[in-house]
């Protein structure tokens, strides 16, 4: 039930609107004439921009000193100044790239690597299916903070961002590839997968070409889900002290607000800007993800269902 | 003979003299935070270095003789009364205390001090404080023997003449003979109702969260201690140990509080006194370029802003330090002025300076990367490690990356995990590293632990010594120092040894670590702060005057009147 | 019944390989317990002490005699000294731990589970209203608002400028555990701010979970057929709709409690609550290796269980998988 269903999708956009981005494949249209969706897009791309454009919008370094220490809001330091006198405004910008980065990063290689096993799994079956569930299930039980340690030491620089982004892509495909192996399965035996066998297709290209495509919405749900997740993740890492605290990221900001008790300094600005991009962030990407869901189950959006749901209970009602 | 223990007796009076006076209030149940920790576990065993440190030593177990660090001609006797140290300086006599019990009601006496000495040889795994034997294929420890001269009277003998053996062999802690000679494996002995001699030993409540130890009904010190019962409240972190201190929930604890105006300002009671503690320098790796050159190391010590560091890193709390001698404020009684002030200047912030060195030496940029080389090309670029939790380490770390920056060098942080960096730095695997020096009651040990040459081999597990630079000159006024009990010779020998670290710079100065120390008013009083600070006054383990001021405390006496 | 023993054979080989893991992972990270020791005491340890407590740890043998040591000890349940708090067995802190974490983080899934699904039923039967358009994604927003962000912001106000709550800990100090009102209160008082930080966060995910299952069932034939039938609103809704919307939560809720042995590291962290999240992160900051293989073994057993239960219901639920799996 997770494969796009063009018809159910055209009908409920007919429903909503039929002229705008008229010539754009439905899938899209769908997501672009959802308000959650444009809306989640848009915030997104606000704080992508805000992010790329960080040397424009700042003369600071974000690593350096900048002022006095915590110097309230004002026109020179449009968020104040850390404890240690450096620039909120500047690490927020700067440290969004990195968690922003480490983030998209971190979830794409995931989402790779589970098509990659999952679809796999489920297409070949036999010894393959069995070796690569296996694998999964493996990983399902690998202890991430251990790993993460263990991973990190090999690396120069510590357990910084990346590396960080890095062991969540190692660590985090197994639940996505479960969920993809089940879905192959049930593709697997549809009517268009046994006639493209039957003509003689060859099996990587029935994967590519006749498998993968049906599944990438609900790739795409995993991506956004998993975006969010290696953000949140990233950030909590670092928030306990697992991370590189001399990096600067969204979770670093926390670590150094809490471990230089900002609050209670009444220094809210150290801490409530890098939770708010962190919440800001959170809802945007989970904004996007409730339209990628209703492109995947399109029951989920359709007026259609919603004026069968009103009868089916005035029905019920009377 | 010399007697060095006239002294105690001005000592004890000082200790005792302001009890006399005037009638304390008795009771009370003193609130301490010794250290954070997930979960108390049930282990009075002295020397078990994970636990024991925390809870039985001081409070329950007592030493020989405390030497008092901040007041070095005030020692502290326990168990002892007096010693001798012998002509040759090969022997300590130790004079026990009489009329001591056990808190079973057995007395103390010197079997049990010969016993506990006898008991370090015999079990080798078992880590007795200040007691290391002789070891022949090792040539490691100093101890050859130990000689019971009457029912309180006992010498420990030596291998070496050496006048400062007694400040380590007075802080054994001397273990009840009737109990541990029944224990074949000490090292995992739980001793979970102990027998011992110090002023708290009954245990009237333990839980992994709380654990309450009340006074011994068989104390040596008639009306002492005051209080009743140490509750040891279990906190894990930092910053709920510092919330629960803000709001009065503990009397006494040193955490790493760094918002003291917060703080003092939920209560009047809530008090603080953070008085210089040892030393941190920057260890600098003189095997490899840049730090093998004198110059290059000159101009980073100019470069540092310390007071940026002292303002900013470390919050305003440490004590910058005044010449580049590897020690600070601690020792400040042993500085010799007059031959340090050539020095000074290379403790003051001077950017120009600085850059005038490093061109003078040739250190420019000559690959045109914007970053200075060395005069033969090699270019500089390096790491200063401190491990990724030490925060206000970690803040100086930064600032110091950012100083030499700005003069052209290509310096920047490492923050790796604590074990990561523990495997690199005594293997010689780092450019430079932020480290603390040890404190004691004379600078001998702290400039040992930095310049013993059997440090310096890497794998040796030193810290202090791995900037590897070998100055036997400094050795020999250090072997000097222990040949003699002159004060005036002990200075002259240090005041060469401050010389000659000074010329070298094998280490970067930076400042005095504050020792964390907080204490609430509101109950208890009779605390060691600023106005009276009649011993280190610090709650944490490895700190035995703590024994001398848990028995300072008693209740307010206007909260008595109340009642 | 042949399926039913590979799958078991299937897991056990599995389980192998993740306890091998947990016993190898720990061992590979830089440090050892000893030096740990020695570092936290911030060089108060002689080097000859050093020693004396490597030995004292007793890390006799090879690496591989310890492995077959620690296999061994499974099976009779033996967990090992800890070196945190040497010379105590792991299992003392263990145990203590793993009860405090199973309170809270039971409760806490139990109530979002709870809360969540009933909010779903509502959300699904009024899609498109304002209940739905408003709560569902503001709950899943909750969920990306991260538990580090909303426990420091709770921890600040509620506990300490608003002084409303205790500042951690799961009960004070001095009240002795126990089936009194006065340990019973306390520990209930001290829950409430970590709990709340939980549900905050969790409930989203239950919430939408449900709210989809119950969409996509309210348009299949057998609910039309039961509103044909003339069955009341409450009926349908709860009986047919949402007994069915809700067995793959169930499936879900499953898997969650596999990892409840994980511990809660943020909140038990911020609130000093003393369950196996907390003990688990000073563990492997000690590099106490006994400790950290004895959690691990109980997660990955409870996960590998989960697993188990999942996949026989997933195959029950869905005979095409049967025949899948069959193939």
């Amino acid at each position: 039930m997770n494969q796009i269903d063009t018809a159910k999708l055209e009908t409920a956009l007919n429903l909503k609107n039929k002229q705008k981005f008229a010539r754009l494949p439905a899938p899209l249209r769908m997501f672009l004439l959802d308000s959650k969706g444009a809306i989640g897009l848009l915030m997104l791309l606000a704080i992508l921009l805000m992010s790329l454009s960080a040397p424009l919008l700042s003369d600071y370094d974000p690593q350096r000193r900048a002022g006095g220490s915590h110097e309230p809001p004002s026109a020179e330091h449009i968020l104040g100044t850390t404890r240690m006198g450096k620039d909120v405004f500047t690490q927020l910008v700067y440290g969004g790239r990195t968690s922003l980065l480490v983030g998209f990063t971190a979830s794409l290689l995931s989402v790779a690597i589970a098509i990659v096993i999952g679809v796999s799994a489920g297409y070949f079956g036999g010894v393959v299916d069995e070796l690569l569930t296996f694998l999964t299930n493996v990983m399902l039980v690998i202890p991430g903070l251990p790993l993460i340690i263990v991973m990190a030491s090999f690396f120069d620089g510590g357990a910084s961002p990346f590396v960080i982004g890095v062991v969540f892509a190692i660590t985090g495909w197994a639940w996505s590839a479960r969920v993809l192996r089940t879905q192959t399965l049930t593709l697997k035996n549809k009517e268009f997968i046994t006639a493209a066998e039957l003509i003689g297709e060859r099996k990587w290209r029935i994967v590519l070409i006749q498998i993968f495509p049906n599944m990438l919405s609900l790739t795409v749900g995993g991506f956004v889900l998993g975006t969010i997740y290696a953000i949140l993740a990233e950030a909590g890492l670092e928030f306990i002290g697992i991370g590189d605290p001399s990096a600067v990221t969204w979770g670093t900001m926390l670590y150094w607000a809490q471990s230089n008790q900002a609050i209670s300094f009444g220094a809210w600005w150290e801490l409530v800007p890098p939770a708010v991009a962190i919440m800001w962030t959170g809802a945007a990407l989970t904004l996007i993800n409730f339209s990628v869901d209703q492109i995947t189950n399109p029951q989920l959006a359709s007026q259609k269902n919603q004026s069968k749901i009103r009868r089916f209970l005035k029905g019920a009602s009377a | 003979m010399k007697k060095l223990s006239t002294l105690a007796l001005t000592a004890l009076t000082l200790a005792t003299g302001s009890s006399i006076a005037q009638d304390i209030p008795k009771g009370g149940e003193l609130s301490v935070i010794t250290k954070l920790t997930d979960a108390h576990v049930r282990n009075f065993n002295p020397y078990n270095d994970a636990v024991g440190l925390y809870f039985a030593q001081d409070f329950i177990y007592e030493m020989l003789w405390i030497p008092n660090i901040m007041h070095p001609d005030q020692p502290i006797p326990v168990l002892a009364t007096s010693f001798d140290v012998a002509d040759d300086l090969k022997s300590v006599t130790y004079e026990l205390r009489q009329g001591v019990q056990w808190s079973d009601g057995t007395p103390f006496t010197a079997d049990d001090v010969v016993f506990t000495v006898e008991y370090a040889k015999a079990h080798p795994d078992y880590n007795i404080r200040g007691i290391n034997w002789y070891n022949e294929d090792t040539g490691e420890g100093s101890i050859i023997g130990v000689k019971k001269n009457n029912d309180h009277s006992v010498t420990i003998y030596i291998d070496e003449p050496n006048g400062l053996a007694y400040l380590g062999l007075g802080q054994m802690y001397p273990l009840p003979k009737h109990v541990f000679e029944k224990i074949d494996d000490p090292k995992n002995f739980r001793n979970e109702n102990p027998v011992a001699t110090g002023p708290f030993t009954n245990v009237e409540h333990f839980s992994p969260t709380m654990v309450k130890v009340c006074r011994n009904e068989n104390y040596w010190q008639g009306d002492k201690p005051y209080i009743d019962c140490i509750k040891f409240p279990q906190y894990s972190s930092n910053e709920q140990a510092q919330a629960a201190a803000s709001l009065g929930e503990v009397d006494w604890l040193g955490v790493g509080l760094t918002n003291v105006q917060a703080y003092s300002r939920k209560s009047e009671h809530n008090k603080y006194w953070y008085s210089a503690g040892g030393n941190t320098n920057l260890q600098l790796n003189t095997t490899k370029a840049p730090f093998n050159n004198l110059a290059f190391r000159q101009a980073m010590s100019i470069a540092i802003n310390r007071q940026d560091l002292h303002d900013f890193a470390t919050f305003g709390l440490t004590t910058p330090t005044k010449y580049p001698i590897g020690t600070g404020e601690f020792y400040a009684s042993w500085y010799n002025e007059e031959r340090l002030e050539p020095y000074k200047y290379l403790m003051e912030y001077n950017p120009e300076l600085a850059m005038e060195i490093l061109d003078e030496a040739g250190i420019v940029d000559q690959n045109g990367d914007g970053w200075r080389d060395m005069p033969n090309g090699e270019s500089i670029d390096f790491k200063i490690s401190v491990p990724s939790g030490w925060t206000d380490w970690v803040n100086s770390v930064m600032q110091i990356a950012e100083n030499l920056q700005d003069i052209g060098i290509d310096a920047s942080a490492h923050t790796p995990d604590e074990n990561a960096w523990f495997e690199a730095v005594p293997t010689g695997d780092f450019d430079a590293y932020i480290m603390w020096t040890h404190s004691n009651v004379v600078p001998w040990g702290t400039y040992n632990d930095l310049f013993n040459p059997a440090d310096m081999e890497p794998g040796a597990l030193s810290f202090q010594a791995m900037h590897q630079m070998k100055i036997p000159a400094i050795m020999e006024s250090l072997d000097a120092f222990t040949r003699t009990v002159d004060r005036e010779e002990q200075l002259q020998h240090i005041g060469d040894v401050h010389e000659l670290v000074a010329q070298n710079l094998p280490v970067i100065s930076l400042f005095a670590n504050p020792e964390w120390y907080q204490y609430n008013t509101s109950r208890f009083e009779g605390w060691s702060n600023a106005d009276n600070p009649y011993v280190r006054p610090m709650v944490h383990g490895g700190t035995p005057e703590r024994w001398q001021h848990v028995l300072n405390l008693h209740l307010r006496s206007d909260q008595m009147a109340q009642k | 019944m042949r399926f039913l023993l590979t799958r078991i054979g299937f897991y056990l080989s599995a389980f192998w390989v993740a306890i091998t893991l947990n016993f190898f992972i720990p061992r590979w990270m830089p440090g050892d317990p000893a030096t740990h020791l020695f570092v936290s005491l911030r060089g108060k340890m002689s080097e000859e002490a050093l020693a004396a407590i490597k030995v004292a740890y007793g890390f006799d043998g090879t690496l591989w005699d310890q492995y077959v040591a620690y296999l061994g000890k499974i099976f009779t349940g033996d967990f090992g000294i800890s070196t945190t708090n040497f010379p105590a067995p792991v299992a003392e802190t263990l145990f203590y731990a793993m009860g405090w974490t199973l309170f809270l983080v039971g409760i806490s899934i139990s109530v979002c589970f709870a809360l969540g699904m009933l909010m779903g039923i509502k959300a699904a039967w009024g899609q498109g209203k304002f209940f739905d358009s408003f709560f569902t994604p503001f709950n899943v927003m909750l969920y990306a608002f991260s538990q580090p962000v909303i426990a420091l912001l709770l921890f600040y106000g509620l506990c300490y400028q608003l002084e409303w709550f205790p500042l951690g800990r799961a009960h004070p100090p001095m009240v002795i555990p126990g089936f009194t009102w006065e340990f019973i209160s306390a520990v209930a008082y001290h829950a409430v701010v970590p709990l709340l930080t939980m549900i905050i966060v969790g409930i989203g995910s239950w919430h939408l979970g449900m709210r989809n299952n119950m969409i996509n069932l309210i348009n299949q034939d057998f609910i039309t057929l039961a509103q044909a039938k003339g069955l009341s609103e409450r009926r349908v809704v709860y009986r047919y709709a949402a007994r069915n919307a809700i067995l793959p939560q169930i499936t879900s809720l499953a898997m969650t409690f596999g990892y409840v042995l994980g511990g809660a590291y943020i909140v038990e962290v911020m609130f000093n609550y003393p369950g196996l999240g907390k003990f688990s992160l000073a563990a492997i900051q000690a590099r106490d290796y006994a400790f950290i293989q004895s959690q691990l073994l109980l997660v990955t057993a409870c996960v590998l269980v989960a697993n188990l239960i999942s996949d026989f219901a997933n195959v029950l639920l869905d005979p095409r998988l049967r025949y899948a799996e069959a193939a």
